[in-house]
């Protein structure tokens, strides 16, 4: 027989949770079933309303034979993994930077922030203009140093390093904040013995510092490559996909079948393979790297 | 070291500036022109004639209202998740993530049909709503983190104390959990006010937020740069502003985090 | 324990909370009056939209119905009209819809009828090529609202400079090419042409395209198959490759240059001649946009091809539509619309402001003409002018077209095996639909 107290304390922790259950079905659910619906069926758009002809798993067949799909794969892929270790050694070192006393700290805590405001379309405006072959100041800056100017929009390898640049700037600062959370709640008598006992900076930093930021960089890691793997705004407007495809991400592909070539299923299909693709990572991640001390 | 980091951070925030007062015909010169009249045509058309502060504001509303319901349901379920063992609780965190890993693309269809229905369509608050999609996967998986570091030791000490949880959470947990708390906030606030494929989707003219309208200067037959660039910088500005006064509590979290084990 | 029932009040609040506090719409209830006094109508962000910011006052003087315009950014302007129209919103009375997907639109049934709307007076001043792009199964759905063209600008002093002068055909095109490209005046480097090779929104096509329909070639024969491997269509490409690839006279990141680039190259003075838009005239050929070059500026019609002992010619025309949704809920006020745009009196005001409408009368009108100067020559240009093919599978032969003329351009395909790849692909999907067996 359960008493009534226990059985509150066994139901406190879904009352916790109940705001995102109530959350997750009224906004998930029915666009979910709506496009794994559109994934079974081979929809043009302007069979959006009539529905199209039923194709089973056709369309999951027919990605998998579409080279453009393995180009996004590989082009997501690459992105994603450089861009993420990029930012993470990025925003760490500024996270250690910013964490140490120094001279107009707050000051520089917000232009740390700075690349985050701005708007995707701003952003990659900005850094299109400044790539640009012709008249971008960076390729001007190269030629006055003697250089080769750089196809950095338009040759496959160049745009892929644009887009890398375009999104480690913006989003460095991302990791950066959260490690600096991080640092900055680590209670400073844990290394203050340490430096009573004469330990130097670098040891403090990895045996005390890193161990105890480490949940937080599982963190960060976690959801940024989460982000560049969905990522769009940035190649879009940078290189909308990039000299014959070469900076296809995924979502800009999904965009490109379901928008512009008007193939609504084949679009949700492709929809449905980055949602569980991502969901395996997330899986598979949360096995090796527990975020809590369990 | 940090003059160079400073140069690296602050250059393309320089170029969008020059951009944003260069005269359009010069923009394509080379050398890059550093020396010419600044042209505040841009800058008076977003100003002025876009009203520029009217999405602004809708851009501040919906992010503020999105990083609140973000917070509240996010905090509530890290902790939940964090703090409790009990069944399903695997399968609701991969759930709580399954909201933010949709392409935005393959939902903005279904979701304005249900807007529709709801009678929200074409208003700012379903944007709060499915700008939610984010915040609160994002705040509850960043909250976890920082709650899992806290020892539960100190909750159950207030308990004993005479408070109940809640006021445990309140009274001890908040407060040491202020440096995540915060850049939690600046985090979901900032995805919020970038966001851009579910405002064109969901809201329209006047209600619509700063990225779609600078988005609408990219058009068919011309993208007019310097608008861009000047909406851009005086978006920069708030955030900015915004950015400098939290980070103060970011510090005076340092102090707050001592705990006594 | 009182933290339950304060966590599910907490809960509870919260989402009931959201929902009221928004829960005023945004939609408002139609107007139940017979006399329609107000429409919204959605445009382009640009020109079209600053064209309508003026032209409605006229509207709204001439007919007492009060515009209110929503404007629509190029970024998500597929998905954002692709919604509305697909979930039955009445949020729009009238929209601008690119032509390319007004078949598509149009099959889908979220388009309401304009048969009758326009009269039989009215329907004989309006050019007949351009007014049929507004049919669908028979009848009308939309009203041409722009009928644009190329033209081929150039730079008059460069070309005099070299004793050259602007070019009639294509090899004269490249021979001005090759003399006007390599080191300028401040020993940057020149170009004879500039064009546009990338694939977002099908940028190529809507530059290639004039040098394919200008070479005499063609998409689809009289029984709608794929003719576009046909020896000048091959040509054509070829054509467009090797100046790139071979004789070096475009800049070499044409992959990346839009239609905004294009003016940018030409009026910073680094590009002697462009095949480019008539919207580009106003930036091109006015002191306030283009102070380097406006004076400088010449221009004419696309070069033509000697083909078979005959001269053709020819050029890419749009025609971006004027329709109503079928779900507006104030149809009388958008016929009123329609009737007024398609009309001189419309027109004429639609053409002042910037915009190419498609009823003749406001051609020869000397207002128009005084204020818009490149109308000179674009009665001509219309003559030769060629869309590509108007069909609900537009959008996704148009996708095809680009992907591969794409890939020719950057090598990876010669311009015969892409030529063919398009025709196959073409004639699958066609044939699917049962155009031809």
């Amino acid at each position: 027989m359960i008493g009534r107290a226990t059985r509150r304390r066994r139901l406190t922790p879904y009352y916790f949770a109940a705001p995102a259950v109530i959350y997750l079905f009224g906004m998930w659910i029915y666009p979910l079933i709506y496009s794994v619906n559109l994934s079974l069926h081979q929809t043009e758009i302007y069979q959006l309303m009539t529905g199209g002809s039923f194709v089973g798993l056709g369309n999951f067949g027919e990605l998998f034979q579409y080279n453009r799909f393995w180009n996004s794969l590989r082009v997501t892929g690459i992105l994603t993994g450089v861009c993420v270790g990029t930012e993470f050694l990025l925003g760490l070192g500024l996270a250690i930077l910013l964490n140490t006393a120094i001279v107009a700290r707050r000051v520089f805590r917000a232009i740390a922030i700075i690349p985050l405001m701005l708007t995707p379309v701003v952003l990659g405006t900005d850094f299109k203009i400044m790539f640009n072959y012709l008249y971008g100041v960076v390729n001007w800056a190269l030629t006055t140093v003697g250089l080769q100017p750089v196809q950095w929009l338009s040759n496959s390898f160049w745009a892929m390093v644009s887009v890398m640049i375009t999104e480690i700037w913006n989003q460095s600062s991302f990791v950066a904040l959260i490690l600096l959370a991080g640092l900055q709640s680590i209670p400073t008598e844990l290394y203050e013995s340490a430096f009573v006992d004469g330990a130097n900076n670098f040891r403090i930093f990895w045996s005390i510092r890193l161990p105890l930021i480490l949940p937080m960089i599982f963190v960060a890691v976690f959801w940024r490559t989460i982000a560049v793997f969905r990522i769009f705004d940035v190649p879009y407007i940078v290189t909308s996909g990039g000299p014959v495809f070469s900076t296809e991400a995924l979502s800009l592909l999904v965009n490109d079948i379901g928008y512009q070539a008007g193939q609504m299923g084949l679009a949700a299909a492709l929809s449905l393979i980055m949602i569980v693709a991502m969901i395996a990572f997330a899986l598979i991640y949360n096995r090796f790297f527990r975020f809590e001390n369990e | 070291m940090l003059g160079l980091i400073v140069l690296i951070i602050a250059f393309p925030v320089f170029w969008l500036v020059r951009t944003a007062i260069l005269p359009g015909s010069d923009l394509a010169l080379l050398p890059p022109v550093l020396r010419f009249t600044p042209d505040l045509h841009a800058l008076r058309i977003v100003f002025v004639h876009d009203q520029f502060l009217q999405h602004f504001f809708n851009s501040l509303i919906v992010a503020v209202s999105a990083t609140t319901i973000g917070l509240c349901v996010g905090f509530s379920a890290a902790y939940g998740l964090s703090r409790f063992r009990y069944h399903g609780k695997a399968l609701l965190s991969v759930l709580i993530l399954c909201l933010y890993v949709t392409p935005p693309i393959a939902m903005i269809l279904p979701l304005y049909v249900i807007f529709q229905h709801v009678g929200l369509a074409g208003n700012v608050g379903s944007l709060v709503l499915a700008h939610s999609i984010f915040t609160v996967p994002l705040s509850t998986w960043m909250m976890r983190g920082f709650i899992a570091r806290l020892p539960v030791e100190m909750e159950e000490a207030a308990t004993i104390d005479g408070c109940n949880r809640v006021q445990g959470i309140i009274r001890i947990a908040l407060p040491l959990l202020r440096p995540g708390i915060v850049a939690t906030m600046v985090l979901a606030f900032i995805y919020s006010w970038n966001d851009f494929i579910y405002a064109v989707i969901l809201t329209s003219g006047s209600d619509t937020t700063l990225p779609v309208m600078i988005a609408g200067y990219i058009t068919n037959k011309a993208t007019y740069w310097g608008r861009i660039a000047a909406a851009g910088t005086l978006v920069i500005a708030p955030p900015f502003i915004f950015g400098f006064l939290v980070q103060r509590h970011l510090a005076e979290g340092l102090s707050a985090g001592a705990v006594k084990s | 324990m009182k933290a339950s029932p304060f966590a599910i009040g907490l809960s509870v609040l919260l989402t009931v909370a959201s929902f009221s506090a928004f829960a005023s719409g945004k939609q408002e209830a139609p107007s139940s009056g017979s006399a329609p006094r107000h429409i919204v109508l959605a445009v382009f962000t640009g020109p079209e939209y600053s064209n309508m910011e003026i032209t409605k006052n006229v509207f709204e003087k001439q007919t007492g119905i009060s515009i209110t315009i929503d404007q629509i950014g190029r970024s998500a302007y597929e998905a954002k009209f692709t919604t509305e129209l697909m979930s039955g919103s009445h949020a729009w009375d009238v929209l601008y819809l690119q032509g390319e997907s007004f078949q598509a639109m149009a099959k889908a049934g979220t388009l309401h009828s304009l048969q009758d709307v326009i009269s039989k007076k009215v329907q004989s001043e309006l050019i007949p090529a351009a007014f049929q792009k507004g049919y669908y199964d028979g009848k009308l759905y939309a009203l041409v609202a722009n009928w644009h063209t190329n033209y081929y600008y150039y730079r008059k002093d460069l070309l005099a400079n070299d004793g050259l002068t602007p070019a009639t055909d294509w090899r004269e095109f490249l021979t001005n090419a090759q003399k006007l490209t390599g080191p300028g005046p401040n020993g940057q480097q020149m170009y004879g042409d500039v064009y546009r090779a990338g694939t977002a929104n099908n940028s190529i096509h809507f530059n290639f395209s004039n040098y394919f329909l200008a070479f005499g070639a063609k998409w689809l024969n009289s029984k709608f198959q794929p003719v576009m491997n046909s020896p000048q269509g091959i040509a054509a490409l070829q054509y467009y490759v090797d100046l790139k690839n071979k004789y070096h006279v475009v800049p070499p990141d044409v992959a990346a240059v839009g239609y905004s680039e294009l003016n940018q190259y030409f009026q910073s003075g680094r590009v002697g001649q462009v095949i480019q838009w008539s919207a580009a005239y106003p930036v091109l050929m006015t002191k306030a946009q283009s102070p380097q070059t406006y004076d400088k500026t010449g221009e004419t019609l696309v070069p033509g091809h000697h083909l078979n002992g005959t001269y053709v010619r020819g050029s890419l025309a749009t025609n971006d539509m004027w329709i109503i949704p079928k779900a507006s809920q104030r149809v009388a006020g958008a016929d009123a619309f329609i009737r007024w745009m398609a009309s001189a009196a419309g027109a004429k005001e639609w053409a002042i402001n910037g915009d190419d409408p498609i009823n003749s009368l406001v051609y020869k009108d000397p207002e128009v003409l005084k204020a818009r100067p490149d109308y000179a020559i674009a009665g001509t240009a219309d003559q030769y002018a060629g869309t590509f093919p108007a069909l609900p599978e537009g959008p996704q032969l148009l996708s095809i077209w680009t992907d591969n003329l794409a890939r020719a351009v950057e090598g990876q395909i010669t311009a015969k095996q892409a030529m063919d790849t398009i025709a196959a692909k073409w004639a699958v999907i066609l044939k699917k639909d049962g155009y031809y067996n």
